[in-house]
Order: C-alpha cells, then structure tokens, then sequence
C-alpha cells in the first residue's frame, strides 16, 4: 500500500532495556507520555497528529538514554 | 521418563551414536533452500519453542549469511522436552540444524543446549559427525530460551533478552528435528496426527507440585486428556490443566505451544499453586526493563494479598502495567497466567474473598 503524498503514520515507542526511567520524555511530551508508579513511561499508542510530530521528535531527541524512538506504521502482509 | 508412541518418529529408543543413525538412514541430502521451505510449508510445520510461528515464514526471510541456531536452551522449568530429545536424538536435531544451514547458507552455525547431559550430548553428536557448529552451554534461567537472549549468549556469553539483533534464524531443536525428517523424506509425516499438521509432537507433563516430568511424543491434535493419560496423568483426578507452562493458560483447547501441561489435581488449591509460579517468574525477571523488574514483584505481593482475601483491583491494575513493557515476552507471560487464572478460579477467589479456601486445602 502507498500513499503518494502523504506522510506515514508514526507513533512513538521506547526501547525497554535501555530506558531507565529517568523522565524526561514526559515532561517535553505530556500529550503522549504519562509515567507509572515506578517513573516508567506509559505511551500512548496512537498516531502522532502534525503538532505532536514536533514536540515528538524533540523528545527523542533530548532522551538521556537514547531509549525513545518515532516508529512508522508499515502496513502488514498476510 | 518418556512414553511410547505405537510408531515415534523422534524418540524412537534406538542408539544415539552416529555410527547408527548413519547406518539406519544415511546421510541428509542437502536441499536448495526453496525445496525444504517447500516441504515445511506443505505440512505447515509450526515452531515447537512456543510461539508456533510457521517455520517455513523463517526459512523463506533468513538472508545468506545469517546466524543459523538450534535453540535448546529450555528455560521453562516445567519443560523437559528439548532436552530428552538431544540426549535420546541428538543427530535428529543435528541433521535439521545441518539441512536448514545449508539450505540458506549460513555465516555461522550455533546449537544452544541446557547445560547438563543435554550439553554434553549435543557435543559428542558434533564431533561425532565433524560438522562446523558451534555448541554453546545455556544457563538454567528462566529468560534463557527467548530468541534474542539465545543469539546474545552467543554474541557476548550473556544469555539476557535484548533489543535488535543481527540477522538470525532461530529454531527450536524439535522444530529442526522434524525439519530433518521432511528433508530426508517430504512423506515422512503423511498418514499421521492431524490432517492440517501433520506428524507428531513432544509434551512435557507433569503434576502440579510434584517434581517428575514425563516427555511424550504424541500425533499432533491429540485431546490434551489423552496426552495426560499416555504420560500416567488421571485425567479424571485432575481439577485443571494449565497449557503453556509458567506463561500459559488453564484452557486445555488452547495451542500447545511448547507442549509443557500441568495437571492440577483435585484438592490442590490453584491459587496457592500459582501464587508460587509468580514469585519464582518475578525472581525470573532479567532485571532490566523498569516494568518488569518493579511490576512482577508488585504483582506477586498482590497476588499473595488476594489469597489472604484482599481485593482484586490491584492485581488487574498490576497486569495492564506489565503487559507489553518489556524488551521480551516474560511480562507478557505472566500477565496471560494471571489473567487466566483469575478466569478460571473465580469461584476460588469469592471463597478466598469470603476467607476460607474452596478446595479445602492451600497448595
């Protein structure tokens, strides 16, 4: 499947083992990003809408253990 | 203790050396990849490691020059299926991890095997057969046998699940055992257990709170009752049968997976039972992702203050928090023990809730 022109879904994802729960994420991406009791980050795992794509992107960018990623939505085959 | 089947394709009894195997079925043929693909596809041969993912989808995606694995790590403890099979079979395995490497042309070939008689099994049938595979000793951890721990033990001796991994094909050693019997012969499985997927498969069974496993190899589709009865189990004394193991469910219909069932018998209370399966996967944790390192020991501590009559909610609570927040599947695991659990004993939780036990007895 293509979209010609239109941007791939993406959502963001954390690496597990390299977290480390320091929480950063959350602060820079409230919208998408809330922390457990233990200061783990629980994602929301929707699309990102244009707006969050920035504050997104900037999330990943800033985390201290390069553990948060953006990850594209590739459509499945059978 | 293993148990007959009328013709056993894999526990067959017969002398483990190679000298026997060779003179009994010669040598493997060497198949082009696409051939033994072919031929796992058309008898939909599924992983026996537990995720029952088609083999041949594997086969079919593993580029030249990938890291090809025999996986016999075994780290259900529950499950003594991997390891029966190397000591009674080795060169069954071997000649399905040798066809696959060949068949896609492997940069490195490794067998993974429990340490113990599997381990040093799995050696001798190398140098029996001066084959280029590297054995690799597992440690007897519950995480162990998940894929990306098997090839990280052997990238950097630590057998710990990780994030991304090399290209690598691992396959569980029943799985490559089979594999080795349809590159002998495509017909080796036809006529046997059920129609859509043929040919035969291992179990481990035992009894809750008891220590004795019993492998048997049974046709596919065997009733779960019937596979209880040929290893000795009394179906009829049994209250429940969990399928899975340790991160399994009490649905005796549901996919064998691994092939590990415990009967739960009459009189034993689960929840006691299942309380001590969360505190030993909790110990389990490999202790590096967040939700699991802290969630599986809130989840046994909670399960534990359920049984003395507490409520629920911070169970479930507890579940939704681990489920998917790991680097593997073991959180996932616990969870789906849990979830079933707290489905199928509902009447023991209300009697647990009430303060008394409806089995009479905590196991």
């Amino acid at each position: 499947m293509t979209r010609t022109g239109v941007e791939p879904a993406v959502h963001v994802a954390v690496d597990r083992i390299a977290c480390d729960g320091r929480g950063l994420c959350a602060e820079l991406l409230p919208e998408r990003i809330r922390l457990d009791e233990w200061g783990y980050p629980v994602l929301d795992p929707t699309p990102l809408s244009g707006a969050d794509r920035r504050h997104a992107r900037r999330a990943v960018r800033l985390c201290p253990r390069l553990a948060l990623r953006l990850v594209s939505e590739i459509p499945t085959h059978g | 203790m293993t148990a007959a089947l009328a013709a056993p394709l894999l526990l067959t009894g017969d002398d483990p050396s190679y000298r026997e195997h060779l003179a009994r079925y010669g040598q493997v043929p060497e198949l082009p990849h696409g051939v033994l693909r072919d031929r796992a596809r058309a008898v939909d041969l599924r992983g026996r490691g537990g995720a029952a993912f088609p083999a041949w989808r594997k086969i079919a995606g593993t580029p030249q020059g990938a890291i090809v694995v025999g996986n016999g790590a075994e780290g259900e403890p529950l499950s003594a299926k991997d390891r029966t099979l190397l000591t009674a079979a080795p060169h069954r395995v071997v000649d399905g991890l040798v066809a696959v490497a060949r068949a896609v042309r492997a940069g490195r070939v490794a067998l993974v095997a429990a340490e113990g008689p599997a381990y040093e099994a799995a050696v001798r049938a190398v140098a029996e057969r001066q084959v280029p595979v590297d054995v690799v000793a597992a440690p007897r951890r519950f995480v162990a046998g998940q894929e990306t721990a098997v090839v990280n033990l052997l990238r950097s001796g630590t057998a710990l699940p990780t994030t991304g991994r090399p290209p690598s094909l691992v396959l569980n050693v029943e799985t490559l055992a089979h594999l080795g019997l349809l590159a002998r012969d495509p017909r080796a499985f036809e006529g046997i257990g059920s129609p859509v997927e043929p040919g035969t498969r291992l179990h481990t069974v035992s009894v809750a709170g008891q220590g004795e496993l019993r492998v048997v190899e049974v046709p596919t589709g065997t009733p779960t009752d019937e596979v209880l009865r040929l290893a000795g189990v009394d179906p009829a004394s049994t209250a429940a049968v969990l399928v899975g193991g340790y991160h399994g469910s009490w649905s005796p219909t549901a996919p064998p997976g691994a092939g590990v069932l415990v009967a739960l018998p009459v009189g034993v209370c689960p929840l006691g039972w299942v309380g001590g399966v969360l505190a030993y996967l909790a110990a389990e944790s490999a202790g590096q992702c967040g939700p699991c390192v802290n969630g599986l020991p809130a989840l046994a501590a909670a399960f534990r203050d359920l049984l003395a009559g507490r409520g629920i909610a911070r169970v479930q609570e507890l579940v939704g928090l681990v489920e998917g927040r790991g680097g593997c599947h073991h959180p996932d695991g616990t969870a789906r023990l849990v979830r079933s659990t707290l489905t199928t004993f509902a009447a023991e939780l209300e009697a647990h809730a009430r303060g008394g036990c409806a089995t009479g007895r905590r196991g």
